[in-house]
């Protein structure tokens, strides 16, 4: 997976390039990581509960398939998780703290704006999580 | 709210994302890298091969190579160029009749203010920034002798930022026929509460409510009327500054570890210089732009109050923004000026005259521009100490800006001056710098300014210095490496040509403005048909005429540039090593040497040779006697 190292601070015999070795002259990633930004910002501020969703499993996806690429972790999938993780922590906490409620009648209550955007975290990151999962088990298979 | 129909939209999405996920992760492997990477046995130049990368469109969205970057950075600044210069043209034409007339049936005075907004915005953060982010990309890494930049992938998250970012700033625009309560923002650049916390789709004020045929102000603020246009811009404008932080970042670290072993600090060209300086003022101050853009999301959105009069005021966000909003103008100027400092003397036929102090000057506005800003404040009741403090390092500014404009001409001074376009548009940046500056100075004094605030005159001060000076040292920039980045020769009739419309365009719209700024016209209004005093009214109509005028000059000059380079970038004479004939003064320059390696290695290769003699300056054959005075 890892083509490229990374060096540990040592100066390359040509002068001291010590950030990169190898330049890559291509990367699927840089694209939907800006564009999966961008639809998370403009859902979880706007309150669109699909474009929280999309937009934190294309960011977070994107950020670990950069990553394994560029060689800084193994497999993406490990990572994805803790995107994931971080996502969903993120949700809860705003979900809990603003009033959202789980059980009753409704299942879940969202008794405003904001606990429900806290909900589209949650579920951005529960999703986040599941695909890593799967991601994980597949690969593990092959 | 739905909740379980937007759950089961969700799964699906999920679904979806996941077999794109699935997909993408296949495609690992297409990805190449250069062959010969980390061998380095036949120098590392190879690393510049096309080859490797993917073909076709795909090309373009992959790219981590910076020139690719670069012109991807050009192609974009020049389409929210053609956007901003657009919406500034509507409200020319507006203006040029005291009373609403050309704007009336498209929505008046708020679309009016639309379109003054947009074009502030657009083109300081959608072209002003970007365009020399093209550069930099570009000729960066050339300059300091560097394979890539140091993180090339970061390099390709800033740029695709912007995309989303434009279309987010704009979107209000492309909303507002389908939803009734959107709007394209009319909060100008400056985004001030409260009316940026509180305006409605309408242009109204959602802090006020009326109550039996009376406006009643009101401390709460009617979120359900606000103006989502805003919120989006707001967005937006947040992505492009963190966008232009990434860059910055990379700059710095590639300045900083790149350089070749033969690139030491003291052998760093000008340009260089600049655009670490540029950087460093990005890092510090963007992040105070990106947290008063969030402040006011917050105070917007969620019931916050950091800019409430009971919470930090309104004052808390003039000083929080003009803290970015000063070294902005210094992020825009410092690169071209380095783009002058690099030009210039190529075609003076000698050194940068000075280039120490130069460098110093440079490193000096950078630290002065922090302590400059609330000199934007000065009639914002401040306290005058204060303002004593501001005004004298706003003054103080002066210095080293007048050090570049002496050192550019003084390297003119007895050289071999030859007037090509990229030339002029050098002599024309000075012209209009000075204009720029000077008018400036007298802003920097308080009671000068407290008479001048909110007039024209402020706005032909600063697009003095934005369009005549930052915007020419920018055309000087794309003419003289227009030859690097596509291979050939533009069209110097056409080139001559832009020139002299957008000098002559550039100073009958802004000289107008100073005018009507002495004469009390004051910003930001769509007409003036209320102005009475007898004889002012036609002293008004008559400059903004003008202004008009040159505004469309301008516009023509623009559309001849823009068919020159799309014409020449197809069909012009292809160049040889050496199109500049810099080396006959000796004054060789890294890119092209660079470019007269590529040159070699195509040839090499099998590509096409160029059928035609590199000429100076396009057009006609050049002998080597009057080559030097070769156009004019």
């Amino acid at each position: 997976m890892s083509k490229e190292r990374v060096e540990d601070g040592a100066a390359s015999s040509e002068g001291n390039r010590a950030v990169t070795d190898h330049k890559p002259s291509a990367s699927l990633w840089p694209m939907f990581i800006a564009f999966g930004l961008a639809i998370a910002e403009v859902g979880v501020v706007v309150g669109v509960f699909v474009f929280t969703v999309i937009g934190f499993l294309m960011f977070t996806g994107a950020v670990a398939g950069i990553l394994a690429e560029a060689g800084y972790v193994e497999r993406p999938w490990v990572a994805l998780g803790v995107l994931g993780t971080v996502v969903l922590a993120l949700g809860i906490a705003v979900f809990g703290a603003f009033g959202g409620v789980v059980g009753g009648t409704e299942l879940v209550a969202v008794p405003n704006a904001v606990a429900y955007r806290g909900l589209s975290m949650i579920s951005a990151g529960a999703l986040t999580i599941l695909t890593a999962g799967v991601g994980s088990i597949r690969s593990e298979l092959t | 709210m739905g909740l379980s129909g937007e759950l089961a939209l969700t799964l699906l999405t999920g679904v979806l994302v996941l077999i794109v996920f699935a997909l993408a992760t296949r495609f690992d492997d297409w990805r190449t890298y250069t062959p010969l990477a980390g061998g380095g046995a036949l120098g590392g130049e190879t690393g510049y091969g096309h080859d490797e990368k993917p073909g076709g469109i795909v090309r373009w969205l992959t790219t981590v190579d910076h020139k690719d970057i670069g012109i991807l950075y050009g192609v974009y600044a020049i389409v929210a160029f053609a956007w901003g210069g657009l919406a500034v043209m509507l409200m020319r034409f507006e203006l040029a009749t005291p009373a609403m007339d050309v704007l009336a049936s498209v929505g008046g005075r708020a679309f009016y203010n639309q379109l003054l907004t947009s074009h502030g915005i657009t083109m300081l953060f959608l072209f002003g920034t970007p365009i020399l982010a093209a550069f930099s990309n570009y000729f960066i890494p050339l300059l300091i002798g560097a394979d890539d930049m140091a993180f090339p992938r970061i390099n390709a998250i800033a740029f695709w930022l912007l995309p989303p970012g434009a279309i987010l700033i704009w979107a209000g625009f492309f909303l507002a026929p389908f939803f009734d309560g959107i709007a394209a923002s009319m909060t100008s650049w400056t985004m001030y509460p409260p009316q940026a916390v509180a305006q409605t789709a309408a242009g109204q004020d959602a802090m006020s409510y009326e109550y039996a045929g009376r406006v009643i102000a009101s401390s709460e603020i009617d979120t359900a009327a606000l103006n989502a246009g805003t919120d989006l811009m707001l967005l937006g404008l947040h992505l492009t500054g963190v966008s232009a932080t990434m860059g910055a970042i990379n700059f710095i670290a590639t300045i900083f570890t790149e350089r070749g072993s033969d690139v030491g600090w003291d052998k760093l060209d000008i340009f260089s210089w600049t655009i670490l300086t540029q950087s460093a003022l990005i890092l510090f101050s963007f992040p105070l732009l990106g947290s008063a853009i969030v402040m006011l999301l917050l105070d917007r959105n969620f019931a916050t109050g950091f800019f409430a009069v009971e919470g930090g005021g309104t004052i808390l966000y003039q000083h929080l923004f003009w803290f970015f909003g000063h070294p902005e103008v210094y992020i825009l100027v410092l690169p071209p000026m380095g783009i002058i400092s690099y030009v210039l003397p190529r075609f003076s036929g000698r050194k940068l005259f000075g280039f120490k102090f130069v460098v110093y000057s440079t490193l000096a506005i950078g630290v002065l521009s922090f302590g400059v800003w609330a000199h934007h404040m000065f009639a914002s009741g401040i306290d005058p100490r204060l303002r004593a403090g501001f005004m004298a390092v706003s003054l103080a500014i002066a210095i080293p800006s007048a050090v570049k404009t002496f050192n550019w001409i003084t390297t003119m001074w007895n050289g071999n001056i030859r007037l090509t376009t990229p030339m002029l548009f050098c002599i024309g940046f000075i012209a209009n710098f000075i204009i720029g500056g000077v008018t400036g100075v007298f802003l920097a004094a308080v009671p000068v300014d407290l008479i001048l605030h909110d007039t024209y005159y402020v706005v032909g001060h600063f697009h003095y210095v934005i369009m005549g000076a930052i915007a020419f040292a920018v055309f000087a920039g794309v003419y003289y490496w227009f030859p690097i980045v596509s291979g050939r020769m533009y069209q110097r009739t056409l080139g001559k040509a832009h020139f002299w419309t957008t000098m002559v365009g550039t100073n009958l719209t802004f000289f107008a403005m100073i005018l009507l700024g002495y004469g009390g016209m004051p910003r930001r209004y769509a007409t003036y048909n209320g102005v009475t005093a007898e004889g002012i009214i036609g002293y008004f109509t008559n400059l903004h005429v003008i202004a008009t005028v040159g505004a469309f000059i301008l516009l023509v000059g623009q559309i001849i540039w823009l068919v020159n380079m799309v014409q020449s970038w197809l069909e012009g004479p292809v160049v040889g090593p050496d199109p500049w004939n810099l080396k006959e003064d000796g004054l060789p320059s890294r890119e092209f040497d660079w470019h007269a390696d590529r040159i070699e290695t195509t040839l090499a290769d099998g590509g096409e040779p160029a059928e035609d003699e590199p000429m100076t300056d396009g057009g006609e054959p050049v002998d080597a006697d009057d080559d030097a005075a070769g156009d004019e």
